[in-house]
């Protein structure tokens, strides 16, 4: 279905599903959130993890879950690693704002002089960064010395895709030597407004230049669809389960 | 779908021929250009009642549109998108594969909506998420507008691409998607490119999100100064036309400047704030000049960031110093429209492309006097004078930074 012409290898693979971890959970499919998923047990910056809505969380945890199957990752200067990451707007909380909004109603309806006298206080000043798409590749950059090109998309479910997408054609261009690709969203709370079913999820790759095609198949694709919308995570899960199948032939 | 990618056994040389903006300044870019020229400021009382004195609005009247009926940025992209595709003339040539790459921002929110979409939820002093979900469930402009990518899809719609892209990296967003427009043309993957970006965030919700994290001036934008103390906001949008050197030239496009090198890079630092020593945003514009093969005294001018915040214009221009030395002119344009977020990189490259076009560098609009904590050459005034080639920087929370070098054409 989708074919790239450019020879890669990919060096390690994680992912967080609703289902779970492994193959066998990946085929059942599931929708949600992802079980067992401890922020504070994987994620060891535990005084940031309250700037990270889930799916940044998600999408840490991830891709530190992936670095750390790539025992060369040292050996590779920070310069020459590459993140890329399909992500949403971190809509956050819809109670991070609900004091400082029910401040400036006070009359009835929306008074913004209330809300620049007694609202602000009651936001957390990190509120806007709370809320930015590249979040995960700002964290994760700092955790694992990733100094060298990126790219985020903002692109619903193409956005894992466009990332991987990226990611080859830099390490063809020698923009970079390994990659780190991949997408994570929570659509969970989106599901009475989308009308169908809605997970929450990451996967994330390392990719170096090799020797294989990498190639999607229908059947990937279609998979994809069985976590129902999981937003920028539905490719890089459905490519992993691809992934999951080829080492076991 | 087949194969997505075309071997590409040559670089191909990318040029701009069409650069349009809409910002604070006016429609266009000769309006642009003669704020620029003069230095003059275009901010104006921000009407809120929030601390911030000035907000660089665009003033002239934008149309509202029916697939975006509350989200005024995407009327400033329609309208900078329309400019641009006009100015290239591209009408007969729309079999050739198209891109569209756009930066896009955050979702505006105005105190109507505010009243229509919230108020109503709230219940004991919680939100009612149920409520809410029914009310945005139903046939509405409101979850529309908050998916970034439907702008960049409209567009590729419109125009009938054949890859689209939506990029948000914060400030540094419009410069990614010009860069990875211009990738995709240079391997072959397109041939033109529709590449810019959009923001507004004057709106009480986006100003008090930059209130509160202290970014904002409380009187005016001074990039560079020893007293500056923030950045005024400003909204807008820019698109550019890229294409195939050998296309354009078979057209008979007016080619306004080349495209010549990109670089990005993380500051695998601090999400909020710079690396002290600019060393990621050296790294982003090092990479810039190796992409286009030139060395750093071949730039002629470095077109900075340079917010006006305490932090960020310090580690720039160390990083500019370190890489130029301080003999090179640098200016920042966000002291005379305002600093345009998620569209700011676009509205630059039209600024720098300007610059190399009228042989006119823009001076630093608010810059009094400057910090000698800066080392770096800062222009205070427009100069006239002709280089080669230019260097834009854009850098985002997160530490991703993204630098663009534009050159004059030379066949």
């Amino acid at each position: 279905m989708k074919d790239w012409t450019i020879p890669i290898k990919i060096t390690a693979f994680s992912v967080f599903s609703p289902a779970g971890k492994d193959e066998q959970a990946l085929l059942e499919g599931g929708y949600g959130r992802v079980p067992d998923f401890k922020a504070r047990k994987l994620i060891p910056d535990r005084k940031s993890i309250k700037l990270m809505t889930q799916a940044v969380r998600l999408g840490v945890a991830c891709i530190a879950d992936v670095v750390s199957k790539v025992p060369h990752w040292d050996s590779i200067p920070p310069e020459r690693r590459g993140i890329y990451v399909g992500a949403s707007p971190q809509i956050g909380r819809h109670d991070d704002l609900t004091d400082a909004i029910d401040s400036a109603y006070q009359s009835g309806e929306f008074s913004l002089s209330d809300f620049a006298e007694k609202g602000i206080d009651l936001i957390h000043p990190l509120w806007l960064v709370r809320g930015l798409s590249n979040n995960v590749l700002g964290f994760s950059s700092a955790y694992h010395d990733i100094q060298g090109h990126n790219m985020s998309y903002c692109m619903g479910e193409e956005g894992g895709l466009n990332a991987i997408k990226e990611a080859i054609y830099a390490l063809n261009d020698h923009r970079i030597d390994i990659a780190v690709a991949g997408g994570s969203d929570d659509l969970v709370d989106a599901a009475e407004i989308l009308g169908l079913p809605c997970s929450e999820g990451a996967a994330f790759f390392v990719f170096e230049r090799g020797d294989n095609i990498l190639s999607i198949s229908q059947e990937t694709a279609n998979f994809g669809r069985s976590f129902g919308a999981i937003g920028a995570a539905k490719w890089p899960i459905a490519l992993a389960l691809q992934e999951f199948s080829k080492q076991r032939e | 779908m087949g194969r997505v990618v075309e071997e590409c056994p040559e670089k191909h040389r990318v040029v701009v021929t069409a650069a349009e903006v809409v910002s604070s300044a006016g429609i266009g870019r000769d309006a642009l250009s003669v704020v620029l020229r003069d230095g003059e400021c275009r901010g104006s009382s921000s009407g809120y009642t929030l601390d911030i004195a000035l907000v660089a609005r665009v003033r002239e009247e934008i149309g509202s549109h029916p697939y975006f009926p509350d989200d005024r940025k995407s009327w400033l992209g329609i309208r900078a998108a329309e400019l641009a595709w006009r100015a290239a003339d591209l009408r007969e040539h729309e079999e050739e594969a198209l891109g569209v790459f756009v930066g896009t921002g955050l979702s505006s929110i105005t105190p109507d909506e505010l009243n229509e979409d919230i108020y109503p939820h709230l219940e004991d002093n919680r939100f009612n998420r149920q409520s809410m979900a029914r009310d945005l469930s139903v046939e509405r402009s409101a979850p529309r507008r908050h998916l970034p990518h439907y702008f960049g899809s409209f567009l590729a719609q419109k125009y009938k691409a054949k890859i689209a892209g939506s990029n948000f990296s914060a400030c540094a967003a419009a410069a990614q998607a010009i860069a990875t427009g211009f990738w995709a043309i240079r391997r072959g993957e397109i041939s033109r490119a529709l590449v810019g970006g959009h923001d507004s965030m004057d709106h009480p919700m986006g100003l008090l999100s930059f209130s509160v994290l202290g970014a904002l001036s409380s009187s005016y934008c001074r990039p560079f100064d020893r007293n500056r103390d923030g950045f005024m906001l400003g909204e807008g949008a820019a698109f550019l036309i890229l294409e195939r050197l050998d296309l354009a030239l078979q057209r008979g496009a007016t080619i306004l400047a080349e495209v010549k090198g990109a670089g990005t890079s993380m500051d695998a630092w601090n999400p909020t704030a710079p690396h002290p020593e600019g060393s990621g945003a050296e790294r982003a514009m090092r990479r810039a000049l190796k992409d286009a093969g030139l060395s750093a005294n071949e730039i002629g001018y470095v077109n900075a960031h340079g917010t006006g915040t305490p932090l960020g214009d310090l580690a720039e221009t160390k990083a500019v110093a370190s890489l130029f030395g301080s003999t090179i002119p640098v200016s920042s344009i966000k002291g005379a429209i305002g600093h345009c977020i998620a569209a700011a990189g676009a509205v630059e490259a039209v600024a720098c492309i300007s610059a190399l076009v009228e042989g006119v560098l823009p001076g630093t609009a608010g810059l009094i006097e400057q910090d000698e904590q800066c080392p770096a050459w800062i222009l205070r005034e427009s100069i006239e004078t002709q280089v080669e080639n230019v260097l834009s920087n854009s850098f985002g929370f997160g530490g991703q930074n993204c630098s663009l070098v534009f050159g004059r054409y030379a066949s």
